[in-house]
């Protein structure tokens, strides 16, 4: 059991950096690590203010409490299972201090079961971040059963288990299953998003009927119970339901133990396969064309990222959603727009538009991880005879190149098949101010960056999901979204967007110049 | 080729982990730079090459200052850490040809030096591979391949002998006479004293950030092996 806590706190450390925080001499090193912790915990608190005013709506207008239990149970779970599933198998088995730990007397089932719960933990504290404020409010509201006091946090505990064993159990089976492929990282990836894609297009439907289920639990009970049927038995069980409870509590433990049987049988065979390479036979010398420094960084660039599987599904879901809203408005325009009219919400649509282009489109930038994503291996880029200009422009066309072409296209089919509803200065805005949004997201994101490196990961995870400069840009996105839309809507002043677009732009090309000028000094003191 | 001149390094407030050095390495040059761990042997590699910013000092590389001119210094010279970090989701081939195009090697130019090291460090049917599946000691022939065909005027190597097979580390050691009889100069860390005794010219020991005795292997040494004088100095 030592050997377990001792486990547990190894992973915690490396994930919230205690050590860093509290015996590097770096001052800078220090700063870094304890941002990174802030910026966790200000994200717990906006999902937790979220849906603290989600939960305290419903239920003080009457709506059953089940309701915003099993919304944000499934949007929880989802989140969760889509998580496990980018990086799960990574997390499982194919760990970079494998060898350091295997070689330790420590029992293997404990190895893997402190690995899952390395996985589930952080997953545990968003899920508790959506849920905790539902419970407090349902408490003070309902003023529920006794039982409810000792149960809900049991519940709560085990709310990520299912979709973590779920979503990693898939990214092992596929991850082993191309293990030996050339292109296994492609496929995977590949794989995973268009899996991913289908499962957000699917989940997308429970937001459009959430207005109609709102006076209806029945209804929300058929359309979620689609979706993911434990959320349902949590939301059941967490406002009255024993039975419910009991079933969620006693499936989610057994689903739990029995995935970390198997794993603990399989889990040296599934590592050397995981880690298996592709080793090409009767290899000869290829054609090693010849290419400028600018393109040879940014083909560096193109392959760190999509070699890394939890990178390109963390990034590239905003690309491929703004392509797929683009073709998807275009193609239903004509009964968007009815629609639009039925509800008398057409002076909305531009707002709609551009918040949505926005939110998509500033997701997640590449930059706000690209230089921790150098790793150890920084000293190839510090040593290059390479300006740092240079090899922060190659950072920068990563992230316009993979979400610029689909901005754009989605930018003009949309523009094209809602002109009705749309001013000049509405239209100005809605394609202003997403480019505008993009451009100022990817030199923020790297200057956020180059404020917080990580350059010390054991797996690209920890950068790519947790890293103090990811939750920054992830609450500045957020922020964007908020001050790009909100201004014109709220005082109904049109030509307000295009104005602010304006502003982004110049914020744009002023980080741009600052990260220009400083670039050689950004470099040297990584 | 390199000139160091009072080199100052610390981390944060902590003592100085280079404490005034100066020293000098000609072209030909094969020298060595042998201290206990921590001595700040890596650290100073690690100045010279630009990676590290230094607080007081001057540091020369053919004259030109690595501060002022960074990209010309770094034009003609090479660094190899003693855990080199590479691209792991390269292949062989791939990371090289990067390096290729990074130095502006034409194409004829680069195959011919990639086949002629791949060959000598016996990894040709190794470069199709990802680097990631790399042992330790493929990844350091894979690095100083990299290293090797830029033909740089000034070559560091941090311990470079670490996690090469015998076979792997005699090449390299006859490639380092090569490279220094056409003028290259070579400045390179260890802790294999036997190594350092027969391969250089040059010795430098370093003690606690500063240099203790510098210059040619039998003034240095005097009637001592490299070894007593070593021991000697850190009994000090």
């Amino acid at each position: 059991m030592k050997s377990f806590r001792t486990l547990i706190k190894l992973y915690l450390n490396s994930i919230f950096r205690f050590p860093v925080i509290r015996y590097s001499r770096d001052a800078r090193e220090r700063r870094n690590a304890v941002m990174g912790v802030v910026a966790i915990g200000l994200i717990v608190v906006v999902y937790g203010g979220m849906s603290a005013i989600t939960s305290y709506q419903m239920i003080s207008t009457g709506v059953d409490p089940a309701v915003p239990f099993l919304m944000i149970a499934t949007m929880a779970s989802i989140f969760a299972l889509a998580m496990a599933f980018a990086q799960g198998g990574a997390t499982l088995s194919g760990f970079a201090d494998f060898d350091t730990l295997m070689g330790m007397p420590i029992p293997i089932p404990l190895i893997v079961l402190a690995r899952f719960f390395a996985l589930y933990s952080v997953e545990a504290l968003y899920c508790a971040a959506y849920l905790v404020p539902c419970g407090v409010i349902y408490a003070i509201l309902c003023a529920p059963a006794w039982w409810f006091y000792p149960v809900f946090p049991v519940m709560l505990l085990l709310l990520p288990v299912v979709p973590v064993v779920i979503g990693s159990g898939a990214d092992l089976l596929l991850s082993a299953a191309f293990a030996r492929s050339k292109y296994k990282k492609g496929i995977t990836s590949a794989i995973k998003m268009i899996l991913l894609m289908g499962f957000i297009i699917f989940a997308y439907m429970f937001p459009q009927l959430s207005s109609r289920f709102i006076h209806a639990l029945g209804e929300a009970v058929s359309v979620t119970s689609r979706i993911y049927p434990p959320a349902l038995w949590f939301a059941k069980g967490a406002t009255g339901s024993f039975s419910h409870a009991a079933l969620f509590i006693i499936g989610s433990a057994a689903l739990c133990a029995l995935f970390v049987l198997i794993l603990n049988r399989t889990f040296l065979p599934l590592h050397d396969r995981l880690t298996a390479g592709y080793h090409v036979k009767n290899y000869r010398l290829g054609s090693l064309r010849r290419s400028g420094a600018l393109q040879a960084l940014f083909r560096i660039e193109r392959k760190r990222f999509f070699n890394s599987t939890a990178w390109v599904v963390n990034t590239i879901i905003g690309s491929i959603l703004i392509a797929v809203l683009g073709i998807a408005g275009a193609a239903f325009s004509g009964t968007l727009s009815v629609l639009l009219k039925q509800m008398s919400v057409e002076a909305y649509a531009s707002a709609a538009l551009t918040g949505v282009l926005i939110f998509c489109a500033t997701i997640s930038p590449t930059t706000s991880c690209a230089i921790s994503m150098e790793g150890k291996g920084i000293w190839i880029a510090k040593t290059l005879p390479v300006s740092a200009k240079l090899w922060l422009r190659a950072k920068l066309l990563m992230n316009l190149l993979l979400v610029g072409p689909s901005l754009l296209l989605a930018i003009v089919l949309l523009t094209v098949s809602f002109r009705s509803f749309l001013t000049a200065a509405d239209l100005l805005g809605v394609v202003l101010m997403p480019i505008a949004a993009l451009l100022f997201t990817t030199v923020f994101g790297l200057y956020v960056n180059a404020c917080m490196p990580r350059l010390t990961w054991k797996s690209d995870t920890e950068v790519v999901k947790q890293s103090g400069s990811v939750l920054v840009m992830l609450l500045s996105g957020l922020g964007l979204v908020a001050v790009s839309v909100l201004p014109a809507l709220l005082s109904g002043l049109h030509w307000l967007t295009p104005a602010i677009a304006a502003a982004v732009l110049c914020a744009a090309a002023a980080v741009y110049l600052h990260l220009m000028k400083n670039a050689e000094q950004i470099r040297r003191n990584l | 080729m390199l000139e160091i001149r009072n080199l100052i390094k610390s981390y944060g407030n902590g003592p100085r982990a280079v404490d005034d050095l100066s020293l000098t390495v000609e072209a030909g040059d094969i020298y060595g730079f042998i201290g206990h761990n921590g001595a700040g042997k890596t650290t100073t590699l690690r100045c010279i090459s630009g990676i590290l910013p230094f607080d007081a000092g001057e540091i020369l590389i053919d004259g030109i200052d690595i501060r002022k001119d960074p990209m010309s210094a770094k034009r003609i010279m090479r660094y190899i850490p003693d855990n080199p970090d590479l691209y792991t989701f390269l292949t062989g081939e791939g990371y090289l040809n990067f390096l290729c195009d990074i130095y502006g090697i034409d194409e004829e130019t680069r195959r011919e030096r990639i086949q002629q090291y791949a060959a000598a460090f016996e990894i040709e049917s190794k470069l199709g591979d990802l680097v990631g599946s790399y042992s330790h000691g493929m990844c350091q022939k894979l690095a100083l391949i990299g290293a090797l065909i830029q033909r740089p005027k000034l070559l560091m190597l941090d311990e470079p002998f670490v996690g090469l097979d015998p076979k792997a580390a005699h090449t390299l050691k006859s490639i380092m006479h090569e490279l220094c009889e056409n003028g290259c100069a070579i400045f390179f860390s260890t802790h294999v004293l036997e190594v350092a005794e027969k391969l250089c010219n040059k010795i430098a020991i370093i003690k606690n950030g500063k240099l203790v005795k510098a210059g040619p292997m039998d003034e240095v040494r005097g009637d001592n092996s490299l070894e007593e004088l070593f021991l000697e100095l850190s009994d000090e």
